[in-house]
């Protein structure tokens, strides 16, 4: 309703604004891209391909207007077959800017946070868990921003997020978090003394999955942020930000204690009767949260330091903080490198789950003046998995780029379904060929 | 007696005359620093250079780059072809001797600050780091360098001096930097940049040097990394003195809405 609302809004101002914007139009601007990437996928031993046509028109009108429109054409290769041709509008927005003021309404990604590619504190957009590098790879959102300066150095950001897009999620992940619910519930009825074939057929047949998703229709449910800046405190930049909307992963809505007490009912059941008609529903869709978030970015002594602090409570008070340290440092050589320190926290949630804590190592390097090599490398401290990327861009012409790589894994697989690895795919190698123009 | 007295009360003058006047022409290393910065300041710039990055294989690429510059405490360089690098932008802006970089980046749509160590990393992959290219773009020598008059040479048949400058600032990894600096004009025309090891690294030159709106401008510089046999060419496509530019432009809030 709302994302209407904001298109309408939109087209509105647009229409109002068509004789100024006539007169003052300058050129369209067109740019583009055509990627072909290929992945072989080292688990299923299958080649895997994305081949897409990305689009990105701008058009300015004077100084204090302009509209921008990105959007992609693609094909996906998989399970030896071509998916249909499909669109994705990525964004489209339309800028005003005012005296001290710049609104953007419609679709858009914003950014925040002053950590290295992982920003707990950057809530806005849903990360699409579905692409091979998820973590560079944001969804925009239609939403109203306004930016506010008081002056060059300090800001106040709010946005209104019209309608609810969650995190495309990959099928396997939502299996493994329905899988691990049912398993425990299986587990409960062979403790009470049911086979575990019994107990696995009570719990297919009388615990309904039922998967839901946020409708907005009140004001009360629009998700929305706001961040406030300030750069060059004694040469850092600091922000904090807050954020209330929904979580972007589907997680167990339900009562678990309910669905206990139906299912010593059911058991109840199974053993007097033989079969029972009560049916369990175990709820599955997104949970109401709040997030409050600080950064900062400067250096210490010639080396670049940051820090990204997020701390979110949801709907059942359970609690999740993020903690990221880092720092940078180019070497003579032109070695730039980064290394962060990664601390997730959980408390209070219905089903436990274990901290996490990752490092994550980053260099990267020109060679032969033109091509770049760069490496990534995330261990996890607790279980001792690790992934590591190396990759090589050779820069082909002036607008053609070839990306070669491979992604290396540890033998532990997480059991958790929201670890950082879980949301990557697994070992691969790939190439990828940019033409941009 | 009275013939010898005048020889020698000529040649006492002339003498005198030679010594002070010799003391006159003398100039500092830090006053020929100062005129080179007062050469190449200007109120409001505004330029167009093409950039091509050439590697050891002597395989090239090309950017599209605009230097906008104010006084010589902001400057700004935005990125306008190819399409993968359009809008990147570089803000640098100097404040009580205080240097800051921005860099804004259209692929992650955020403003980051840059780190001291990186301004002597390679500027998008070309010869001259972030400090080089904030040179170009306006920012004073005297700011950055102690200079000292070494010789005074001949360099491409011009008379020119020599300074050896040696930076001030921790960040700033050259060991020292040799500039012939012509006398008629206090233009530079060749910078040799040496590395924390002494050895010689890069070379750079100002060429086609012609006045523009009254301001001597070089429609070629070449940056020459010496150790790695690679090199930036910065050519002028078009350039205008003496612009106003309100200050707005040279704020995190412009870049991002470029």
């Amino acid at each position: 309703m709302y994302q209407k609302s904001l298109i309408l809004l939109v087209i509105a101002l647009l229409i109002i604004n068509v004789p100024v914007l006539a007169l003052s139009a300058d050129e369209w601007n067109l740019d583009g891209k055509i990627k072909e990437d290929v992945v072989y996928n080292n688990s299923t031993e299958k080649w895997e391909g994305y081949s897409a046509l990305e689009l990105e028109l701008d058009k300015s009108f004077g100084f204090d207007k302009s509209i921008y429109l990105n959007t992609e054409l693609y094909t996906k290769y998989l399970n030896e077959e071509f998916t249909d041709l499909k669109t994705d509008l990525n964004e489209a927005y339309f800028d005003l800017y005012l005296k001290n003021t710049d609104l953007r309404l419609g679709k858009q990604i914003i950014n925040w946070g002053s950590a290295y590619e992982i920003n707990p504190s950057s809530m806005v957009n849903p990360y699409d868990l579905t692409a091979q590098n998820p973590t560079e790879e944001k969804l925009g959102v239609p939403a109203v921003k306004s930016k506010y300066y008081f002056n060059n150095t300090t800001s106040l950001t709010g946005v209104v997020i019209t309608d609810f897009i969650k995190s495309p999620v990959p099928e396997t992940l939502k299996e493994t978090m329905i899988t691990g619910i049912k398993s425990d519930f299986t587990e409960q009825l062979i403790t009470q003394g049911f086979s575990k074939k019994q107990a696995a057929g009570i719990v297919k047949n009388n615990v309904n999955v039922v998967q839901s998703e946020p409708e907005i229709d009140e004001l009360s449910e629009l998700e929305y942020a706001v961040n406030f800046m300030k750069r060059d405190v004694k040469g850092f930049d600091l922000s904090a930000s807050y954020f209330s909307g929904y979580e972007d992963l589907p997680s167990i809505t339900s009562d678990l204690d309910k669905v206990e007490k139906d299912l010593k009912v059911i058991a109840q059941d199974y053993k007097l009767q033989g079969f029972s008609s009560v049916i369990s529903e175990l709820n599955v869709g997104y949970k109401r949260t709040k997030g409050v978030g600080l950064n900062a970015i400067g250096s210490i002594s010639n080396i670049g330091v940051w820090s990204e602090i997020n701390y979110q409570i949801n709907e059942d008070d359970e609690k999740t903080l993020d903690v990221v340290l880092g720092s940078d440092y180019t070497f003579e050589n032109n070695l730039y490198t980064v290394a962060q320190y990664i601390h997730r926290g959980y408390s209070d949630f219905q089903i436990a789950r274990e901290d996490m804590k990752y490092l994550l190592l980053h260099g990267d390097k020109p060679f032969r003046q033109i091509h770049t090599i760069k490496a990534n490398l995330i261990y996890d401290l607790g279980i001792g998995y690790y992934m590591f990327n190396p990759e090589m861009t050779f820069s082909l012409s002036n607008n053609l780029n070839l990306d070669l790589g491979t992604v290396i894994t540890g033998d532990k697989e997480s059991k958790d379904s929201y670890s950082l690895f879980n949301m990557m795919s697994g070992e691969r190698s790939y190439f990828k060929l940019t033409y941009n123009f | 007696m009275n013939k010898k007295l005048t020889i020698l009360l000529t040649m006492i003058a002339i003498s005198t005359i030679v010594f002070t006047s010799s003391v006159v022409l003398a100039i500092s290393g830090e006053e020929v620093l100062d005129k080179v910065d007062q050469t190449l300041d200007s109120k409001g710039r505004k330029s167009e250079i093409s950039m091509t990055i050439i590697n050891a294989n002597d395989q090239k690429r090309n950017r599209t780059i605009e230097i906008i510059s104010k006084g010589d405490n902001k400057g700004l360089v935005q990125f306008l072809s190819p399409a993968d690098v359009e809008g990147t932008s570089f803000l640098t802006l100097t404040e009580d001797g205080k240097e800051n970089m921005w860099l804004y980046l259209p692929a992650i749509g955020k403003v980051r600050k840059i780190a001291s160590h990186m301004r002597n990393g390679s500027f998008m992959g070309t010869d001259f780091t972030y400090n080089d290219i904030s040179m170009v773009g306006g920012s004073d020598y005297r700011d950055d360098y102690n200079s000292s008059l070494e010789d005074e040479v001949k360099y491409n048949g011009k008379d020119c001096y020599l300074l050896k400058t040696v930076p001030t600032k921790e960040d700033i990894e050259y060991a020292k930097m040799k500039m012939w600096v012509n006398k008629e004009n206090y233009m530079p025309l060749k910078m040799e940049f040496y590395d924390s090891d002494g050895k010689l690294l890069k070379i750079m030159k100002n060429v086609n040097i012609e006045k523009i709106d009254g301001h001597l401008t070089p429609n070629k510089i070449t940056m020459e990394n010496v150790q790695e046999n690679t090199k930036t060419i910065l050519a002028l496509n078009k350039v205008k003195y003496n612009v106003e530019i309100p200050d707005r432009i040279f704020t995190t809030r412009y870049i991002q809405q470029q």
